[in-house]
């Protein structure tokens, strides 16, 4: 199993037997953006990203889509989770 | 800010006059789109008179892979550039509900707007470490926890800084609590008593006004209920379930530090989104498509010149 999805799994066992979508991705923005924020620019990273979706149905029956994304860097290791509010 | 001719066919002739005559008796400068880059300059404050239909809400395709097909965000509204993820403008947004009496009210409204301490939190069970850690920075009550919390428990909203960590949905007009595989309304418009001071929503879809009534949005009923202020996402937004804030906890949290520092809510929001992208790039390494998401999808509604009675000094 993927060591992302079981980690994910094990902390949170409601997503378990939901398949994630998995993109990779590059993120860089314009050096512009960078100053004005003040800052030095920063190299583009690859990144991971695992998107579990779980649908519920809430109390007056609506539905709902429950999503719980974790970003991964390119070294394997879980940066980041949330989920959707 | 306005386009004439959509107030025109909204509103009539005669409705778009008597709007006019609102807006002048405002006496700021009155503009439409297409001079905004002319007449600005880097921190002025904006207001966009009306809601989607009034004035478009620009849709950018969205970032991150879930179900909204675009971001609502006023964003490129308040950028003089095109690096709109970081806006220049202090910029707010006067939703109409459909009733144009919602639109003068608000417009009669702006204007300097202090607002006092008294603060109330409410939160989803399973976030509430993480909201405790945005709270903090405006309140030192307990907050609301939901569950066990359900509408009937809340106390008075009568505060004048409301915090909302919580579940939202596109297609109802409730928010909702989270825990124990439990999702109970926490509020509905309904519960909404005459308020008079700021609101800051982390719900999915909290700021989410299209084609929506006033009892179809608890948005627009904070607003119609004499609320200074709105600030929420028009989209999906996402939170961890644990300090550090990222993401919408953190936007908020450092809106609410802003407003502390004596800011202006349009001027808290503008701050906040330029400081979010330094910090998350800063501890993070890099901007990733949630934190775009977030940066685009937070808008604010109401009097932009509303502020905190207190500041940090």
């Amino acid at each position: 199993m993927d060591p992302v999805i079981k980690k994910i799994v094990e902390q949170f066992p409601e997503f378990e037997g939901v398949e994630p979508e998995i993109r990779e991705e590059e993120v860089s923005h314009p050096s512009s953006l960078f100053a004005k924020a003040g800052m030095l620019p920063v190299p583009p990273r690859k990144i991971k990203t695992y998107t579990f979706r779980k649908k519920i149905t809430l109390p007056d029956g609506t539905e709902h889509e429950k999503i719980l994304r974790a970003t991964v860097d390119d070294e394997g290791e879980i940066k980041k989770i949330t989920v959707s509010k | 800010m306005w386009v004439p001719e959509r107030v025109e066919r909204r509103f009539g002739k005669e409705g778009k006059e008597r709007l006019l005559k609102e807006m002048e008796r405002v006496g700021w400068g009155i503009i439409e789109p297409d001079g905004i880059k002319k007449r600005a300059k880097p921190g002025d404050t904006v207001v966009l008179v009306g809601g989607d239909e009034l004035f478009p809400f620009k849709k950018v395709e969205n970032p991150t892979h879930d179900p909204d097909p675009y971001v609502y965000t006023d964003n490129l509204y308040a950028s003089l550039d095109d690096d709109y993820l970081i806006p220049e403008l202090a910029l707010s947004r006067l939703p109409d509900g459909g009733s144009l009496d919602l639109l003068i009210t608000l417009l009669r409204s702006i204007g300097k707007n202090e607002v006092g301490a008294e603060s109330l939190g409410v939160t989803a069970a399973v976030w509430k470490e993480a909201a405790l850690e945005v709270y903090k920075e405006v309140g030192k009550e307990e907050m609301v926890v939901s569950p066990p919390s359900e509408e009937k428990d809340l106390p008075s909203l009568k505060k004048e800084i409301l915090y909302f960590n919580v579940h939202g949905s596109d297609t109802s007009p409730y928010w909702y609590g989270e825990g124990n595989g439990k999702y109970p309304v926490i509020l509905s418009p309904r519960s909404i008593p005459d308020f008079s001071g700021v609101v800051a929503s982390e719900a999915c879809y909290g700021a989410y006004i299209l084609d929506k009534k006033c009892d179809e949005s608890i948005a627009l009923t904070f607003l119609k209920k004499g609320a200074v202020s709105f600030l929420g996402s028009t989209t999906i937004a996402y939170g961890p379930y644990y300090p550090p804030s990222t993401e919408a906890d953190l936007l908020v949290k450092l809106y609410f530090q802003e407003l502390k520092n004596g800011k202006t809510c349009g001027e808290a929001l503008l701050e906040a989104k330029r400081k979010f992208f330094k910090k998350t790039v800063e501890e993070q390494g890099y901007l990733d498509k949630d934190d775009e998401k977030t940066l685009l999808q937070f808008v604010l509604y109401g009097n932009p010149l509303g502020r905190l009675k207190w500041t940090l000094s």
